[in-house]
Parts: structure tokens; C-alpha cells; sequence
């Protein structure tokens, strides 16, 4: 091997390709290779990247789910009476704060105007004698409690504050509801999920599409029209913009022909056998949506979708009403589909006159599908403490500022309560399952939602609802993104069993062969030791 | 005189099949001709591209190297007639080159030969190299590398393959020379161009220890090879920087034939795999093909160390196959070699087998690549399958013309009958081992 001159006659007969050092020096070259190289490599691209994530605040946010909710409260009295405003402070003290069930505290606390936001979103009471009337208490558009007192007694007092206790309670805050949301969200309570003002309303979410369609069945007979944007500028803009820290709404228009529902109506006849009108049974309303629903194209957009349709009854069927569960008929014609949306059916006037296209009427069908929408977003329509209650009507934004308070509070505690759960389970997930890589973005929207969460609490517990709405609103939206990554998808991580299913099929064929030589290459040389020793024995 | 005819012959061929738009059409669409890294369309579509924005650099489609892009467009633009000249000139001189080198091979194996006469079995001489061999096997590798399909249609397919034939072919006439600056000028060519003859070094040392005409030790013989490719490497870098100043367009160029990230169909076997392995196992599986092509490459030159135009040839068929985007065009080089070791034949062990499955698998592909492009009765399986015979077939010629070339190399010493059971020596040759 080692010639310093190339006899090339010696190289051609030369055997040295079969010499047993040649064949040891050709199998210890493939083990350096793959030993050397082959290894590392292997390691160091299969390694799977986990960035670190902040599972101890996951944990301990999921365990104390507690959340501290402050309304601050003030009451304000004629200029005389400051004994009255403290009876009437001491009674609702008592009142207010005596069941805290839940995971919810809510703080009313009494404390002087000391909030750090520039607008108050607690509760004004404003007292106001005058011996003539009865007592009664006025909610305002802004949420201010006017309340009317015959005489300053204790009793009387007292009878006050036990119905500020159920106005707030019930309707202004609503803490039944937000327990029950939260209780929801957290799957803790078992009991009391059925409340039907939980069920009508839409899950959270940042963005929401309300689609407008307008049926015409049989457009050959009757057809309409309507000027959508118009009207929608004119009645809910207004709204939409007063909620525009909570959502983000995106209006669009439709009109759909030949899109027909395939319903019997009931006929109610007259005295002489004539039909007067025809009716839809509250279980016939049940089948009327899903014939329709494929056409309306509410999967176009990726947000979630509130339909509001504007069926214009058939020639055949006007005049078409609904009758509701107690057998009167529906003033507004409309039905709500909780969750999904709204539909009106629209009786055209004076239909042997009209020559075909029709403009159709936007008070008829807002007047139905605004408060419908309240429903949709978490608002109750006409609550009714008792009557001596009234509320100001909400004006042309359709949205009193104390509902808007009411919905902020009502969004952030879902918002939170729903990060923390999405986090928990995200956690609960990556740990369970140790080959999911967790790439650097997520692991930003973690850290971010963590945060998030954090401030939001404290700003509750401060009774700042602004800033809490858009820390929370910030955590729902980085904990969704993250829980739904695509890179976390189950097809990404491999338990240990599986990957043996990758490696064997190609390496077992080819390591077979290179295993065996190495081990000949090793008992060679153990041999040539052992002949060498056997050699120096016999010299 | 029949290498004289067996080149116009070629010739011949050539420019009558440039004239045939239809047939120049259809073989531009094989993917078994043309790859994403050696495609004459995609030259014209970077030529384009650089003419409209006065910079190489383009990742879209064309990834070949810069140099040969600036020649083409040269030519394109002053003398596009020239364009189909250079193709069959580079045929036609790789041809010669073959010739040549065949010639002084085998006289230089005959001469060793006979000078070792009275050491070889007595009764062997019905296996040895024979003064015919030296007469006609030139002519006939001549022939078959201006005549056969494959190397017809890469010409024909204007695909860069055949200027890798050609830098090969010089290698293989310098090698047998023993000159290294030739031998590194050739490698760092073919280098510069696909990544892999960078084997061949292994290979320079060893011809030239064995073939120069002053001796000199190993040691000393590789080390002047390293020098002398280095240098020839750097010139040819310094020139593709001097075209295209960006180190971009240097570097993806090889990051394209390492990584491989186009999974367009073609016969090798890298594309069927990775359109189906896992993202997370891609870097992993990517680099074991790339071992696995080069790891041949130590083991046999230990083995082969006193044989080195065997190893060349083994070298190239194993990168010819292997490599990330191989053609019909990188088998043709060495698939006309074969007559080198004609004297070896008689030691193959199935050459029917082999020679069936080749020609099976290669009139197969087209046909199912139809199917499953054309007719969509089929789909890539199909014709992952019949590329998969097609490798399979040079795989298994391959080996078996190493195994009668060893075997041939025994035989001579120890006589035409394999020895008698009950000795030391093993009957059996492992290839490695």
C-alpha cells in the first residue's frame, strides 16, 4: 500500500481489493461516515422545537378563576338631605353585597368619584322627594336612576333600596347571567345552563357579518326592492357605531328570486267561509329556515354570520301572520332563530294593484330585526322588574349607555373567562402530548394573552370597563389564534411508536449489510491481535 | 475509419432530428430527458428574465450555473445558428475524447499485461485482454455514444447534460494521460456545473499515482490534485462573480441541487419521496440522500485503489443514478463504457436480466407518464414505478459489471475454476467487503 515508486505492472495484477486489510479499511470508512456524520445529523434534524410557553400563570389563572367585578355607585340627593343619602347608602351596602355565589364577586362599592377613566360606567341615583307620588324609579338613556320618594322614611327607604337591589341586580348588571355564562364556559355548574337569554345570544367574537337577504319567491307575480344601504345608514349605523369598541360589524345586501319556502300555512276562516288570513304555527316556523339556508350564502365570509331575511309572502298566501305560543298574533311578524338570526315575513299591501316591483318598507322590517339583534348581542328587550320601573326609551342608536356598559361587562367577563379555558386546555394539550412542535408565534400569542388576561382582571377589579373591554378583547383574540394554529394540528406530532414506522422501511435494508461487515471488520482485528499474540508465544 | 462514419452517422442524426419541430417538441416535454436543473427551456426563460432586468439572478425557474447561462445568451444574441453547432460540437468532441481514451486505456492494459504474463494461472488466456479488443472496442464505444437514444435525445433536448458529458469525457482522456491539471481543470468544470463530480478527486489522485509518467507517492499526488482543483475551482468562481456579483446566485444554484425543493417528476428517486414525507422529517430524509450518494465514494476508492478508471467509471454511474435531478443523459456516458470491460463478460451473472429490464423500463416510462398526464387512468405511482425498474435496471448493471470486473481480476490469478472447498479462501466476493 505504501510504495513510493508505482510499479505499474505490480499494479495491475495487484490483489489488494480482496486483502483483508483493504476490506476492513472499506467497512470502518461506512461506520465512520454514518457514526460521524449520519448521527448528528439525524439528531440535530429531528429534534423537535418547543418555545417556552408560561404554563405556571396558565395554571394559576385557570385555578383561581375568580373575578372581582367593581361598579362603582353614586347616589346623589337635593342638597338638604344628606342623612337620606346615607340611610339609603347603608341599606343598599346591605343589600348589594349579600350573595356572592359563583366565581364572581361583584364589588359595589360607595366610594367617592375617584375613577381614573374619564367616563363613569357605574350607577348615578339621584333621589327626589315629592310627597304627591308614588314611589318609582326612571332609568335614563344614560343610565342614571331617577328615583321619586313620597316622604323620607326609613321604611320607605328601605322599599327603595330593596328595588334598586332588583333593577340592578336583574337587569343593570345582571349577575345571574354572567354567572351562568361563566359557569358555561368552565362546564363547573351542571344545573341553571338553560337560561334562555344565555342561549339566544351569540358566542364572542371580534367580527361579525349581518347579512340582509330579501326572498322573492315568485318574482314573475310580485317583485321588491329595497335601497339597503340607505336604509341601513339611517338605522343602524347609529348602533353599530355606538358598539363599535365590542365589534367590528360588516354590513351587506342581498335579494335572492325563486327562492321559495316550501310551507303549508294554516287558513283562519271567516263566518261565511271565506279566508281572512293565513297563519304559521310556532312548530310550523321550526322547518321554514332550512330549506332556505343553503341559498343565503352565509358561508361566504369567514366571520360568523347574522342572517336577518325579508321573505315576501307568495300572492297565494297573503296575507301571512305568525301566531305565537299563547295563540295571538305576532305584532311584528318576525321570528328570531337564536344564534343564527332574524326572519320577517312581508305581507305586500294591496297586492292586486301593484304593477311588480315594490319598494319594501324599512320601518316594517328594522322595527323587527333591531331589537332582535339586541337579543342577538346579549341586550333584553322590555326587561320588567316591576311597575315601578320605567325605562327611558334608548332613542334613534337603539343602545342606552347603560346596555352599552351592560354589554362591555357582559363581553369582558366572557372574553376573559374564555382565554383562560382556551389556555388551560392549550396547556393541558402540549404537555400531555410531548412531540407537538410549538413554534416562536404562538408562543407570542401566549405571553401576550397571559398578559392580556392579567390586565384585564385588574381592570375590572378597578372598574375601569374600557380598558378592561380592550385588554380582554386582545386576550380572546391571541389565545383563539394560538389554540387554532395550524402548526398544532395532530398531524404535525409523532408519538415514538410511529417513528420507527418512518425509519425502518429504509434504513433496516440498508444497515443490515453495513452491520455485518462491521462486525467482520471487528472480528478481523480482534484475529489479526490474536494472531499476532499467538505469533510472539511460538517465537 | 468506422469511428469516422460512426461520427458523421451521428452527426447526421443530429441535424436531421434539429430540423423536426414535432419531435424536438415532444422530447422537450420528457421528463426523463430534461430536468428542472438542466432544462434548455428554462435557460431561454432566465435568458429572458435577464434580459429584462439586467441581473442573473432568477430562482424562479432556471437553476443552472451563471456561466453557461451568459455563454448561451452570448451565442443567442450575436449567433443563434451557433447554438445547435456547439451542442453537437460538444457531442461529437466528447465522442473523440471517449475514443481516444478507450484507445490508450486498453494499450496500457494490454502492455501491463503482457509484462506480467508468467505471474498470471497458466490457462487463463481465454479471458484475457486481446490485441482486438484495442482495435475495435474505441470504435464501438465511438459509435455507441454518437448512436445510441439516449445521448441522441439530450443533444437533441439541448439539455446542459451533455456539456457534463463532455467535461467527463475530457477527464476520463486526461486521466488516462496522468496530467493533473487537465484532470482538475475537468472536475472543477463538471463540479462548477452539477456538485457531485467533486468525487472525482478521489479518483485524480489515484490515476495520476498510477498513470504519470514520473512516480511519485500517493500522499504527494493527492495533495497536488487539491491544489490544482482549488485553483481551478477559484478561477472558475472568481469568472461566474465577475458575471453576476451577487454570492446569490452562486450559493442557489448549489443550495438548488442539494436541498432539491422541485419535486418535478423525473427518473430519480428523490422526487416520489419527498412529495410525500412529513415536513418535520424533511431536512433529515434529505440529507441521507445526499449521503447516500456520496458515501460510496471512500470505500470504493479503497478497494479500487489500483484499478482508477474503474472507479472513475463506478464513480459516475453511481452519481449518474443517484444524483437529485438525473436524466437518460447522465446514463448514456457510462452505459457506452461498458465495452471497456468487455473481457470481463463472461463473468456477469445476468445480463439478459438486466439488459430486458433496462430496455423494458425505458420504453415503459413515456408510456406511463402518458397515463397518468395524459389519459389520467393512472397516477404517480405508476410511473414511479416504472422509473423504479429504470434505476433498478443501472443499479443492478452496475454492480453486476463490478462483480465480474473483481471476479475477472481473481480468476486470472487463481485459475478459471473457483477454488476447492475446504480452503481458507472464501468463494464469495462481497463488493465492500
Amino acid at each position: 500500500m505504501s510504495t513510493s515508486v508505482n510499479p505499474k505492472h505490480r499494479t495491475f495484477l495487484s490483489n489488494d481489493f480482496n486483502s483483508k486489510k483493504t476490506q476492513t479499511w472499506a467497512a470502518i470508512s461506512i461506520g465512520v461516515v454514518i457514526f460521524a456524520f449520519g448521527i448528528p445529523i439525524w439528531w440535530k434534524t429531528t429534534e423537535v422545537y418547543r418555545a417556552s410557553l408560561p404554563f405556571d400563570e396558565i395554571s394559576s389563572l385557570y385555578e383561581d378563576k375568580s373575578l372581582i367585578v367593581k361598579v362603582p355607585i353614586l347616589v346623589k340627593v337635593p342638597e338638604n338631605a344628606d342623612n337620606v343619602a346615607d340611610i339609603l347608602t347603608n341599606a343598599l351596602k346591605l343589600d348589594l353585597n349579600n350573595d356572592m355565589k359563583g366565581q364572581i364577586k361583584f364589588l359595589y362599592s360607595f366610594d367617592d368619584m375617584n375613577s381614573k377613566s374619564n367616563k363613569f360606567t357605574g350607577i348615578v341615583i339621584r333621589l327626589h322627594v315629592k310627597s304627591t307620588e308614588q314611589m318609582e324609579a326612571h332609568v335614563a338613556k344614560d343610565g342614571t336612576i331617577t328615583c321619586t320618594l313620597p316622604n323620607t322614611e326609613k321604611n320607605t327607604i328601605d322599599q327603595l333600596s330593596l328595588l334598586i337591589r332588583d333593577l340592578i341586580k336583574d337587569v343593570i348588571i345582571n349577575e345571574a347571567l354572567l354567572h351562568h355564562m361563566v359557569g358555561n364556559i368552565y362546564r363547573t355548574t351542571h344545573e341553571d345552563r338553560h337560561d334562555r337569554n344565555l342561549i339566544k345570544m351569540v358566542q364572542a367574537n371580534p367580527k361579525f357579518e349581518l347579512l340582509f337577504s330579501l326572498l322573492c319567491p315568485e318574482p314573475q307575480v310580485q317583485a321588491a326592492t329595497w335601497d339597503m344601504e340607505k336604509d341601513s345608514e339611517m338605522f343602524l349605523t347609529p348602533m353599530l357605531n355606538k358598539l363599535q369598541h365590542l365589534f367590528d360589524f360588516h354590513v351587506g345586501s342581498q335579494i335572492l328570486y325563486y327562492t321559495a319556502i316550501p310551507y303549508k300555512p294554516k287558513v283562519k276562516k271567516d263566518e261565511q267561509n271565506k279566508a281572512l288570513y293565513r297563519y304559521l304555527t310556532p312548530q310550523q316556523l321550526s322547518l321554514v329556515i332550512n330549506p332556505i339556508e343553503g341559498r343565503l350564502g352565509s358561508q361566504v365570509s369567514s366571520d360568523p354570520t347574522l342572517n336577518f331575511v325579508v321573505y315576501l309572502t307568495e300572492k297565494k298566501f297573503t296575507p301571512l301572520y305568525i301566531k305565537t305560543e299563547n295563540g295571538d298574533l305576532s305584532k311584528s311578524n318576525a321570528f328570531l332563530v337564536p344564534r343564527w338570526g332574524s326572519m320577517q315575513f312581508y305581507n305586500i299591501k294591496n297586492i292586486s294593484e301593484s304593477n311588480g316591483l315594490t319598494r319594501v318598507d324599512p320601518q316594517i322590517f328594522m322595527s323587527a330585526f333591531i331589537p332582535h339583534l339586541r337579543i342577538l348581542l346579549g341586550l333584553q328587550n322590555n326587561p320588567y322588574v316591576g311597575e315601578q320601573i320605567i325605562f327611558e326609551d334608548a332613542g334613534y342608536e337603539n343602545i342606552a349607555d347603560w346596555e352599552l356598559n351592560y354589554l362591555y361587562r357582559l363581553r369582558t367577563v366572557e372574553h376573559i373567562a374564555s382565554s383562560i379555558h382556551t389556555l388551560h386546555s392549550l396547556s393541558k394539550l402540549l404537555n400531555q402530548i410531548s412531540n407537538i412542535v410549538i413554534n416562536d408565534n404562538i408562543a407570542t400569542e401566549v405571553y401576550d394573552a397571559v398578559e392580556s388576561i392579567i390586565k384585564a382582571k385588574a381592570a375590572l377589579k378597578n372598574g375601569d370597563l374600557e380598558t378592561a373591554l380592550k385588554y380582554s378583547k386582545k386576550a380572546f383574540i391571541a389565545s383563539e389564534t394560538a389554540f387554532f394554529d395550524p402548526t398544532l394540528l395532530e398531524l404535525l406530532y409523532f408519538p415514538e411508536d410511529q417513528k420507527f414506522a418512518i425509519y425502518i422501511p429504509l434504513f433496516l435494508p440498508i444497515s443490515l449489510p453495513i452491520l455485518i461487515s462491521l462486525r467482520y471488520a471487528f472480528q478481523r482485528c480482534r484475529k489479526k491481535d490474536f494472531d499476532e499474540e499467538e505469533k510472539e508465544k511460538t517465537d | 475509419m468506422y469511428e469516422i462514419c460512426a461520427l458523421f452517422v451521428g452527426i447526421g442524426l443530429r441535424m436531421w432530428l434539429f430540423r423536426m419541430p414535432r419531435v424536438l417538441l415532444w422530447i422537450s416535454s420528457r421528463p426523463e430527458i430534461e430536468t428542472p436543473l438542466t432544462s434548455w427551456g428554462r435557460l431561454i426563460e432566465g435568458e429572458a428574465l435577464m434580459r429584462n432586468s439586467q441581473s442573473y439572478q432568477n430562482k424562479h425557474s432556471y437553476h443552472g450555473s451563471t456561466l453557461l447561462l451568459a455563454l448561451i445568451s452570448y451565442l443567442n444574441l450575436n449567433a443563434p445558428f451557433l447554438v445547435e453547432i456547439l451542442f453537437i460540437a460538444s457531442d461529437v468532441i466528447s465522442a473523440v475524447a471517449l475514443y481516444l481514451f478507450a484507445q490508450k486505456f486498453l494499450r496500457k492494459e494490454l502492455k501491463s499485461q503482457k509484462e506480467c504474463k508468467e505471474k498470471l494461472f497458466k490457462g487463463v488466456s481465454s479471458i484475457l485482454i486481446k490485441p482486438e479488443h484495442v482495435s475495435k472496442v474505441p470504435t464501438i464505444i465511438c459509435a455507441l455514444y454518437m448512436c445510441n437514444p439516449f445521448s441522441l435525445a439530450t443533444c437533441i433536448s439541448k439539455s446542459s447534460v451533455t456539456f457534463n458529458n463532455l467535461f467527463l469525457a475530457l477527464f476520463l482522456l486526461s486521466a488516462v494521460q496522468g496530467s493533473i491539471w487537465q484532470m482538475a481543470f475537468y472536475v472543477a468544470l463538471s463540479t462548477y456545473e452539477t456538485l457531485y463530480p467533486v468525487q472525482l478527486l478521489l479518483a485524480t489522485g489515484l490515476c495520476a499515482w498510477k498513470y504519470q509518467e514520473k512516480p511519485s507517492t500517493l500522499k504527494i499526488c493527492y495533495l497536488k490534485s487539491l491544489a490544482c482543483f482549488t485553483f481551478w475551482m477559484a478561477l472558475i468562481l472568481t469568472l461566474s462573480f465577475l458575471c453576476e456579483p451577487t454570492t446569490s446566485s452562486l450559493l442557489s444554484h448549489y443550495k438548488f441541487i442539494l436541498s432539491a425543493p422541485d419535486q418535478t417528476p423525473n427518473v430519480g428517486v428523490f422526487w416520489y419521496f419527498f412529495t410525500e414525507v412529513f415536513d418535520h422529517f424533511h431536512t433529515f430524509f434529505m440529507c441521507v440522500f445526499q449521503i447516500n450518494v456520496l458515501i460510496y465514494s471512500i470505500p470504493m476508492s479503497i478497494k479500487l485503489k489500483s484499478h482508477p478508471v474503474f472507479l472513475v467509471f463506478m464513480l459516475i454511474a453511481i452519481t449518474g443514478i443517484f444524483k437529485s435531478y438525473p436524466s437518460v443523459g447522465d446514463a448514456s456516458l457510462w452505459l457506452c463504457l461498458l465495452p471497456l470491460w468487455s473481457h470481463t463478460f463472461s463473468y456477469l451473472r445476468y445480463p439478459s436480466v438486466t439488459g430486458a429490464m433496462l430496455l423494458t423500463s425505458t420504453i415503459l416510462c413515456p408510456v406511463m407518464w402518458h397515463m397518468w398526464i395524459n389519459a389520467h387512468s393512472a397516477n404517480a405511482n405508476f410511473y414511479f414505478a416504472a422509473t423504479l425498474a429504470y434505476t433498478t435496471a443501472l443499479v443492478l448493471i452496475t454492480t453486476d459489471t463490478a462483480m465480474a470486473y473483481l471476479n475477472w481480476h481473481v480468476r486470472i490469478r487463481e485459475g478459471l475454476k473457483p477454488c476447492v472447498a475446504g480452503t481458507s479462501e472464501k468463494a464469495v466476493l462481497r463488493l465492500m467487503n
